[in-house]
């Protein structure tokens, strides 16, 4: 197989940084290659992946000793403008790479860029958004869509350009088991039908190593081990084992009590577009809950959180959080004994240090600055941040934003704590941090409102299920009685039964269309996905090189 | 004819021309009329003046003030009313009127031009006067973002509110500028260069000219407007400079 990308990074080191972000790595991507990059935090993935697309040091200013080269050519060398004819790179957050305001016009972004003729433009994006299975969304408005729908348009912009190349930063941090489950299928496609190179950034177990032949393990800026799929997948397992034996133990042992936290009755929310929010929403929330509302992306779960804390008031129906009916009167009251942890923490964090951001809250309330130092240290004591309460809060981790952000509502003592999608964007250690400080608050009596749609941990830490479907719950049970729900959840995208196989199925034998047949080749492995022979630039790299 | 099936540039000469009225018309007549045909056009148009609603709260405010100014300050003409210094002379009530009639020309001409050409017209429409497509595609990038930094800045406003700041009145609102405007400029800064980098990487900018998904082809009756237009203005400054220029001689 022909090298397609050559690294050999001695060392990266950042300006008016001394220690190196990168160092002692060296390997070769050959063509067809799918690699999984993982490892823990700051360990390096996406810098590594920065300088592969030569975004480092072209973009971002950095010292690299060392060479990589694509096709043969020093990245140095090559002007990041004209990366595209070798690298497709798609980042974290879909509508951050989203240019136009129509799907076809964003589509159809780089190949403008690259001056290909209208009509071979037009045959392109219409090819690329029906393998991405959004045929006849072409003049939809790109600020309507969906996390799941931006990422699939980023994806067919990216494709359409055609490079041999593909890199992902974590694609999958904002999706449901679905749409996870759809893109990593849509790859595997590709990767094996069109021989289409893939590096991709993974940050928990996930069906992408289905698909891989490599794993890399990063930690502290190096490749750590590089091992087989099936490896990395047995030995993660097992860890990951160890941790849901202990916290099941716990989990069955909490039931429920009588005394009702929050109440929603006949509670309807429709956004200002029309747009249905929650339906018809009747349910409660008992004291020492650990309540976890699972639904696919747009279901209603925001809605139904921010409905609970007054962030928006119901069309129809009552709300009632701690036997009082939500009024614009008794708001601020409320909101001292619920606490809201948002998906991201970088919302809410302003202050300088992490003891002011923590403090913020005491502040406002004109608590004394002495008790407000002790409420700091004990908070931060808690989450485990103590060491860097003079630390400036973006200095912290993404993991380490988010416990400073559970820090800061739990300086006020919340008797309910509504967290939604909590672990979003982390990797898999940092989430279960989270996740067990959740745990151990909810031990000791706080009640605890999950927002999620990672199933393993609703399933983990909950003692019970609410699934919202359409904007309205079609289940709320025990979570110890999830087995005998499985086929209804299934019914709704909420697959429980897969979450942790791994089987090597391949992907040409799943049901989607394949694109050999989308785009009408005979033999999907000779010919390109998209073929610009007119393309001067592209000529040179498909004929050149290919 | 539908008025997004005009060309930008004849949209441009007509935004000109009434502006070129606003600022020349001296009577509250003439200024009317101006105004009058400009509300006619875009009826005629697009069948409705929904469009208008936010711009008329905005004038009517703008005319307050123009109108309590001019009464307060306008020393032109004879002496109405006087109650302690206030003076309110003939002449306040007709410049108040103009004045206001100005401003209403001005803000829905602006309006007309910036609602019924859509950013990529824009674009196009500066590429034809030679701007640079990477300066002249920043119109649809601004559009593209702003609502996105909206929402965020919503979210923003959330978060805090949950834990306990206050935006009831204006003083809350002052103090909350801190806390909200912060995490704000950060998510800006990241999200502007993330999107810079994206576009790089998709060939922004590698060579001087793109391909767009539509062109702009001038139509005759297009060529014909903005003639019979600039004749217009021509003629009018014509007939004002001539004089002045014979007077000289």
């Amino acid at each position: 197989m022909k090298t397609i990308v050559n690294v050999k990074i001695e060392k990266l080191v950042f300006p008016q940084e001394e220690k190196p972000a990168l160092k002692n790595i060296d390997f070769e991507i050959k063509q067809g290659d799918f690699i999984v990059i993982t490892g823990g935090v700051a360990s390096g993935k996406s810098i590594l992946l920065h300088t592969i697309t030569g975004a480092i040091p072209h973009y971002h200013e950095a010292e690299l000793t060392g060479q990589v080269t694509i096709l043969g050519q020093d990245i140095k060398d090559m002007r990041l403008n004209r990366m595209s004819d070798y690298v497709g790179y798609m980042m974290q957050e879909p509508h951050n790479q989203i240019i136009s305001l129509e799907v076809y016009e964003d589509v159809a972004f780089g190949l403008g860029n690259l001056e290909i003729p209208l009509h071979q433009i037009d045959q392109t994006v219409k090819r690329a958004l029906e393998f991405v299975g959004l045929t006849g969304y072409e003049s939809r408005q790109t600020a309507s869509l969906s996390g799941g729908q931006a990422q699939r348009v980023v994806l067919a912009g990216v494709l359409a350009l055609n490079a041999p190349l593909l890199i992902l930063d974590q694609p999958t941090a904002e999706l449901d088991p679905q749409g996870r489950y759809e893109l990593y299928q849509r790859l595997g496609q590709l990767n094996i039908t069109q021989k289409l190179t893939i590096v991709l950034v993974m940050d928990r177990i996930e069906e992408v190593l289905n698909y891989a032949n490599r794993v890399f393990y990063m930690r502290d800026g190096e490749i750590g081990k590089e091992c087989s799929p099936e490896d990395y997948y047995k030995e993660q397992i097992e860890h990951r084992l160890g941790r849901l034996n202990y916290n099941t133990s716990f989990n069955s042992t909490n039931d429920m009590s009588k005394d009702i936290i929050a109440e929603m009755t006949k509670v309807s929310y429709e956004y200002n577009n029309d747009l249905p929010g929650c339906e018809d929403i009747n349910f409660n929330i008992y004291q020492g809950d650990f309540l976890a509302i699972i639904g696919l992306n747009g279901s209603g779960k925001s809605t139904l959180a921010k409905l609970l804390i007054g962030l928006l008031k119901p069309s129809k129906g009552e709300i009632k959080v701690f036997n009082q009916t939500l009024t614009t009167e008794n708001l601020t009251k409320t909101r001292t004994q619920a606490g809201f942890l948002f998906q991201n923490p970088d919302y809410q964090i302003f202050a300088s240090t992490v003891a002011e951001e923590v403090g913020f809250s005491l502040k406002l309330r004109g608590e004394q600055p002495e008790v407000i130092e002790q409420t700091i240290d004990e908070c931060l004591h808690f989450v485990g941040l103590l060491d860097y309460k003079e630390m400036h809060p973006h200095r912290l981790s993404r993991g380490q934003r988010q416990l400073l952000a559970l820090a800061s509502i739990l300086v006020s003592d919340p008797e309910l704590i509504i967290a939604d999608e909590p672990t979003s964007g982390l990797d898999e250690t940092q989430g279960y941090m989270i996740m067990d400080k959740l745990f151990e608050l909810s031990q000791q009596g706080k009640t605890i409102l999950l927002i999620t749609h990672d199933l393993n941990m609703a399933k983990d830490y909950s003692n019970r299920l609410v699934a919202l479907h359409n904007h309205r719950i079609q289940l709320d049970i025990l979570t110890r009685d999830l087995d005998q729900h499985l086929d209804t959840l299934k019914a709704m995208g909420l697959n429980f039964y897969n979450l942790m196989s791994f089987n090597r199925e391949t992907p040409t034998s799943t049901s989607n269309t394949p694109y050999s047949a989308t785009l009408g080749v005979e033999s999907p492995t000779e010919a390109p996905m998209f073929n610009f022979s007119s393309t001067s630039s592209l000529k040179e790299v498909n004929d050149g090189t290919f | 004819m539908e008025l997004s099936k005009l060309d930008p540039r004849t949209k441009l000469a007509w935004y000109a021309l009434m502006i070129y009225f606003s600022l020349s018309s001296g009577t509250a007549v003439q200024l009317g009329l101006v105004l009058v045909v400009g509300i006619m056009a875009s009826f005629i148009l697009t069948r409705s003046l929904k469009q208008y609603k936010v711009m008329i709260m905005i004038l009517l405010l703008l005319g307050l003030q123009i109108l309590i100014v001019q009464l307060i300050f306008c020393r032109e003409g004879v002496l109405l009313y006087q109650w302690g210094i206030l003076k309110i002379y003939s002449e306040a009530l007709p410049l108040a009127i103009t004045g206001i009639l100005k401003a209403s020309i001005i803000v829905f001409a602006s309006m007309q031009f910036f609602t019924s050409a859509s950013p990529q017209e824009f674009t196009l429409m500066l590429m034809k006067f030679k701007v640079p497509y990477r300066f002249a595609m920043l119109v649809g990038l601004g559009v593209r973002f702003l609502p996105l930094l909206k929402a965020e800045y919503v979210s923003i406003i959330d978060s805090q509110c949950t834990r306990g700041l206050k935006m009831e009145t204006i003083r809350d609102k002052i103090k909350a500028i801190i806390p909200t405007f912060m995490p704000f400029l950060y998510r800006s800064v990241r999200r502007a260069t993330e999107t810079a980098l994206a576009m790089e990487l998709r060939g922004y900018g590698r060579s001087k000219a793109r391909t767009f998904s539509s062109a702009l082809a001038i139509k005759h009756y297009d060529i014909a407007l903005i003639s019979a237009m600039l004749l217009v203005i021509i003629l009018s400054l014509a007939s004002k400079i001539l004089p002045l220029i014979y007077s000289i001689i």
